[in-house]
């Protein structure tokens, strides 16, 4: 069912049983696990069913640091929210990332990789993946011209990357959510602030306003919010009328600890003959390999979890890095410029058709490899408020980015344990970008962009001093209030966050289902 | 007068043909020696990116700063029997293997961003210095 929020009456009282903040990835996959039971999900979207820049517009804000993305254009405002105009690259955190490292600070997530790999499974029907197949064998086995580089596999590892098509949530859960009666969708629904109890320990109701001037009051026995990773902190910290220093923030940590994933083009690959490299290159959409250092070396080295991939080095020099392209605060025209900036790098019309007829047209001598590299939790990497407040009375976020030196330091030895393998094998020899052996360790490469990956803002630990949530999700300190989505990760892993964001909140609407079949409080029904 | 005048023009111009193709032959034949010419590196380094990966590594290891002492080291008990970088006695494909040995025992450094072994990056330094 659906309704939008500005043709209610104002101040209308809206009730259910769940209600969940953010219509993307996460908010979506929640309300699917909870269609046609008898529980009244309420489904709360600040924008509406297509792109608005005046929606869009709530998001704008600040970043200090590292240069980063304009605030208002990393994040998508409408029902689907960023699965908008995400990539589709699909890979499972490794094991290790959830390990407890002691040269990483504060690594360690409450729950393991095998926790997740049922959900991540069932993540896959909802992304319109095809198949669960994540080991690089089983595709060779399928199709033998998928060969990989021949690295010591003690080393390094092939990572198997999976593409959605990418699954649109907004345009292809619309109907499904719409139509389903237990689900009350509200468009144009911005949450405000949250009330809480006397003590605040728990949520009674949300405020939600729009640009008609009305405002709303939802109130649930259960609250998930789920607004990506730089609205989650902000909407925790904006609710700061009954707890001074922002909803569940006792410790001090709600928009602590952002991470991004780095991403730069950062070494190159050069081979003794020509190579089409068709495993990591031309095998996508289907399947792609990328390098992977085993977390036997990671330890060996204390480093961080980073990821390479290849692109031919031709191509690559005339692809501007993101940093430089996705400036603006409107996301349709940086979209605009990264699809004009790659048709270029690719050729004109002429020389793609004249290539198009060359049996040599994949091959190469040199690769540009590009590094996606999880950070270090860093508390001085955060989100914060500005002074200046939104067009409904909502204090803007403010984002500094900033590392601790592990990154750099980490980048530098993931290319070198590479050069080395390929150096052992005999195919070639690696290339490292100058930028990175300047010897400073507190400043990265001024191309360094980022996957427009906001993780880490409501951090995950069972320990309330070290996380905002709990191991289901749960704030702690707050018995009916969740968080949902990449900023319940205590660390990035090196791969894109979505899958495992679509696999997390599968598992806490299964905690949630459980934890209300056996709660003693009467529902609301629908 | 006119015929000095032919003769002197004629030895300028074929002076002009055949000198460069002479000094262009000479140095691919000194860039040919296995002693300056890492294997690998060369299917992808220009002669000159090889010399500058070479004074890199000069600048880097001073005490390796002569054609000697990189001869030395790049052929242990060679006995003083090669004595210059343009001896082409040297069998090329023995650094190469050396070069790979290196490889796989992780004796590796990194010289203008490339990760390369000791052997060839002093191939590269010999090279610097003709």
């Amino acid at each position: 069912m659906h309704i939008d929020a500005r043709t209610l009456d104002n101040d209308s009282l809206i009730e259910g049983d769940i209600c969940i903040v953010g219509a993307g990835a996460a908010g979506i996959s929640i309300a699917l696990e909870w269609m046609n039971t008898p529980y009244k999900v309420i489904l709360l979207e600040g924008g509406g069913f297509e792109y608005e820049d005046r929606i869009q517009e709530l998001y704008s804000g600040k970043t200090t640091g590292q240069t980063y993305y304009p605030i208002k254009s990393s994040e998508l405002h409408y029902f689907g929210g960023t699965t908008g105009h995400w990539g589709g690259m699909c890979s499972l955190f490794d094991p290790i990332a959830f390990k407890k490292r002691d040269w990483v600070n504060l690594s360690g997530w409450p729950i393991t990789q095998d926790d997740l790999i049922p959900f991540y499974q069932r993540a896959h029907i909802n992304m319109d993946l095809p198949d669960y197949e994540y080991d690089i064998r089983a595709w060779q086995k399928k199709d033998p011209s998928l060969i990989t580089l021949p690295l010591d596999e003690n080393v390094i590892w092939n990572k198997v990357w999976r593409f959605s098509g990418p699954a649109r949530f907004g345009k292809k859960y619309k109907d499904t959510i719409v139509n389903a009666p237990n689900i009350h969708l509200h468009t144009y629904a911005n949450v405000v602030n949250i009330e809480a109890n006397e003590n605040v320990s728990s949520v009674k109701s949300v405020t939600i306003k729009n640009y008609t001037g009305k405002s709303h009051k939802v109130t649930a026995k259960k609250f998930i919010f789920a607004c990506a990773g730089i609205q989650n902190a902000r909407v925790l910290l904006a609710s700061n009328k009954q707890a001074p220093k922002g909803f569940g923030n006792d410790n001090d940590l709600v928009g602590r600890y952002f991470m991004e994933h780095l991403e730069i083009k950062s070494g190159e690959l050069w081979l003794k003959e020509e190579n089409a490299l068709k495993l990591y290159i031309a095998a996508a959409p289907r399947v792609q390999g990328e390098l992977a250092i085993t977390a036997q070396k990671q330890e060996e080295y204390k480093i961080l979890n980073g990821i390479v991939s290849f692109t031919p080095l031709e191509i690559a020099k005339k692809t501007p890095p993101y940093i430089q392209t996705w400036t603006s605060g409107d996301p349709l025209a940086n979209q605009r410029q990264v699809d004009k900036a790659t048709w270029k790098a690719g050729g004109n019309r002429i020389t793609r058709f004249i290539d198009s007829f060359s049996s040599k047209k994949d091959l190469h001598q040199s690769f540009q490899m590009t590094i996606r590299l999880e950070q270090e939790p860093n508390p001085l990497s955060r989100v914060t408020l500005m002074a200046e407040k939104d067009e409904l009375g909502v204090p803007r976020a403010a984002l500094n980015w900033a590392f601790t030196g592990l990154e750099k330091k980490s980048m530098i030895k993931i290319y070198e344990i590479i050069g080395q393998q390929v150096g052992a094998a005999g195919i070639g020899r690696v290339k490292l970008m100058e930028e990175l052996l300047d010897g400073r360790l507190d400043t990265v490469p001024g191309t360094t962009s980022g996957g427009w990956h906001h993780m880490g803002t409501t951090r995950m630990h069972n320990d309330p001093k070290f996380g905002v949530v709990n191991a289901d999700c749960k704030i702690h300190g707050i018995d009916n209030a969740y968080m949902a989505g990449a900023s319940c990760f205590p660390t990035g892993a090196g791969v894109n966050p979505t899958l495992t964001v679509v696999a997390l909140s599968i598992r806490l609407a299964d905690h949630l289902k459980e934890n209300i079949k056996a709660s003693p409080v009467a529902l609301t029904g629908h | 007068m006119r015929r000095r005048t032919f003769i002197v023009g004629s030895a300028v111009a074929a002076a002009a043909v055949v000198l460069p193709v002479l000094y262009r032959k000479y140095q691919n034949a000194k860039w040919d020696r296995p002693l300056i010419r890492p294997v690998i590196l060369s299917h992808f380094c220009g002669e000159e990116m090889i010399r500058q990966i070479g004074v890199s590594y000069r600048s880097k290891f001073p005490a390796e700063n002569t054609e000697r002492k990189l001869i030395d080291l790049l052929l242990p008990g060679n006995g003083g029997k090669v004595q210059s970088s343009s001896d082409n006695s040297i069998d090329g494909n023995q650094l190469a293997a050396k070069t790979q040995e290196e490889f796989k025992a992780n004796n590796i450094l990194n010289l203008n961003g490339w990760v390369l072994s000791p052997t060839e990056a002093r191939q590269c330094a010999l090279l610097s210095l003709t």
